[in-house]
């Protein structure tokens, strides 16, 4: 069974290709990793997923069904999605933050049922936010911002759940508490997609990995030979020491290779791809 | 995992929402017993339903109570409407006098009076100051574009009211009919006085109209808090949004500005001040506004009749005199917590 498929997505901006030839499938119970430098059409893709950006070619099918016949509200009840860096305009409590995460299960006029309450409790939790359930948004550090937007996320309980870069802004701690948390999320069946510019959590969590580069996706599949030492050169020039630990593989960049190109340029020769 | 040991607090508005109701009974009243002919708070009541002496009831019913009536009608939908422009442009400084709508409205209702057509047809007067305020809304949302800093929606603003005033000292200009101008320039600085039970029929069901509209989009509001993405993600369709938020605003404030003139600052100041009391919440803020918009209005037109002046002290005069102290106190202190 394929939770979400996307074939052939073309997104063009000024001219310039953001996302070429892009094609995914992504089952429930998974936790795919969308990795790739600065610039290479990561968030762009993860709009495209939500139905957020309109692709110029191409097809996002949710459950079979074209994205674009899917009205606004069906897709919220199914998708939840957490920008780069989420905004919090008021200064509203945390836990009416979160709350706003139920909207689209909650009737116009209505208020909140015992299993929105439920459910919200359960994200405040999830994500380690529940003591600060009467703080205002503002008052928050980076760390703690970054988490009640993920419980604000998760209080919506989505089948698909699209999140970029959630863990940027945390400690190793609370890093780690994420990645556990949206590896139980895909295990309890849900569709996990997340923008990870730490290949160590990425090859660590992550069971398939899409590796972008340039708008395009160059290689995909586990982690061990998506991020090859070659391929690490070619779209990263940069080289990893690697091991495993219990059975997982890690990698941790070291050293950057000569003809390092600055952040946001692009190759020469295109994809880069081995 | 268990989730039941977290207490999760819905929130209340019962408390604030009665208080706001009996401050706004005894506003009501305050309106109803002051003015030039002395009458006590007992006769005013007897009056309003029909008992006591004629001239009595004359006064409460054809002069007071349509006042009261108007004033509560037009605070309501300034400070609900400034609440929800606020909601929208994610931004504390968005009203309908400060982003041009009421100056546009004015604009419209100078071009009915300027020409005649409200003595030919009545609803001229509302129907031009609506499409005004619906040109300025229309102008600002493409003007500062969707997430609109403080400075291109006050920028966009002053370009849209100056815009306005220019074309309006423009037909006053032109006019060689001294009592035109004269009506034009009084009526401009924004009152209540000598309105009648026709202005309340007129105006009420554009007004209903326009709150109908601008309150319904309360949930879309909230999640406009997170940002467009993220509101799109929750089901928001924004381009409606936007344009149910223009009509209602333009209604409302249009319906208002016909009847009033152009009434400044009670959308700027009432939500202002009840924002911390409904959590900071937009959509909670909607209801509290208009109620917190109506004792104003009502207040201060009260006030304009206690007042020892000479002539009446016009409404739009007063509120602008203790709105523009607070609007500069609302940019030092932005000002402040942007540093």
């Amino acid at each position: 069974m394929t939770a979400m498929r996307l074939t052939g997505i073309h997104v063009v901006r000024e001219g310039r290709p953001i996302l070429s030839e892009v094609g995914l499938a992504l089952g429930p119970g998974e936790v795919l990793g969308i990795v790739g430098p600065n610039g290479a059409g990561k968030s762009t893709l993860l709009r495209v997923m939500a139905g957020l950006l309109a692709a110029e070619s191409g097809a996002v099918e949710l459950d079979g069904r074209d994205i674009r016949h899917w009205s606004r509200g069906d897709l919220a009840r199914r998708i939840a999605y957490l920008p780069q860096h989420p905004e919090c305009h008021w200064a509203m409590a945390v836990e009416r933050v979160v709350a706003l995460g139920r909207l689209p299960h909650i009737a116009p006029w209505r208020q909140p049922s015992a299993k929105d309450r439920q459910a919200i409790g359960a994200a405040m939790k999830a994500a380690d936010v529940a003591h600060l359930a009467g703080r205002r948004a503002g008052s928050l550090s980076g760390g703690e911002h970054a988490r009640v937007m993920l419980a604000r996320t998760l209080a919506s309980e989505p089948d698909l759940l699209l999140v970029d870069e959630p863990v940027a802004d945390l400690d190793p701690y609370h890093s780690i508490d994420v990645m556990d948390h949206l590896s139980a999320l895909a295990g309890a069946g849900r569709a996990v997609v997340v923008v990870l510019h730490d290949l160590t959590l990425a090859a660590r969590y992550c069971d398939r990995l899409a590796l972008l580069s340039d708008g395009r996706i160059v290689a995909e599949g586990p982690a061990e030979p998506t991020l090859s030492p070659e391929n690490l050169a070619a779209v990263y020039r940069v080289a990893a020491l690697r091991g495993s630990h219990e059975g997982k593989p890690y990698l941790l960049p070291w050293t950057r290779l000569p003809g390092t190109r600055l952040p946001g340029t692009r190759l020469p020769d295109g994809t880069g791809a081995p | 995992m268990s989730s039941a040991d977290i207490a999760l607090r819905l929130p209340r508005d019962a408390t604030l929402h009665s208080a706001l109701a009996a401050a706004l009974a005894g506003a009501f009243l305050l309106s109803l017993a002051v003015g030039p002919a002395q009458l006590g708070l007992m006769e005013v009541a007897a009056a309003l339903f029909g008992g006591g002496p004629e001239p009595a009831q004359l006064i409460v019913r054809e002069i007071r109570l349509p006042r009261a009536l108007l004033g509560l009608m037009i605070g309501a939908t300034l400070g609900l409407s400034g609440a929800g422009l606020q909601g929208l442009f994610r931004n504390p400084l968005a009203e309908p006098g400060l982003i041009g709508a009421s100056s546009m409205a004015a604009l419209g209702g100078v071009v009915a009076m300027y020409f005649g057509l409200y003595t030919a047809f009545p609803l001229a007067l509302p129907a031009l100051a609506m499409l005004g305020a619906l040109v300025a809304v229309t102008l600002l949302l493409l003007l500062a574009g969707r997430d609109a800093s403080t400075l291109t929606i006050i920028l966009a603003g002053v370009a849209i009211s100056s815009l306005g005033a220019a074309l309006i000292s423009l037909a006053i200009n032109l006019s060689n009919n001294l009592f035109a101008v004269t009506e034009i320039v009084f009526w401009l600085m924004g009152s209540l006085a000598d309105r009648s039970m026709d202005h309340v029929w007129l105006t009420l069901p554009f007004m209903a109209a326009g709150g109908l509209l601008i309150a319904s989009c309360g949930r879309a509001l909230d999640a406009l808090t997170l940002g467009d993405d993220t509101a799109r993600s929750l089901g928001v369709r924004l381009t409606r949004t936007r344009i149910m938020m223009i009509v209602g605003t333009a209604l409302a404030v249009g319906a208002g500005v016909a009847v009033s003139g152009a009434i400044g600052f009670v959308g700027l100041v009432v939500p202002h001040l009840l924002r911390p009391l409904v959590g900071h919440e937009p959509r909670r803020l909607l209801p509290a506004s208009a109620l917190g918009g109506a004792i104003l209005l009502l207040l201060a037109d009260a006030g304009v009749r206690v007042l020892p002046t000479t002539a009446e002290l016009r409404l739009g005069v007063v509120t602008a005199l203790i709105g523009v102290p607070f609007f500069l106190f609302l940019i030092f202190k932005t000002r402040r917590e942007a540093a």
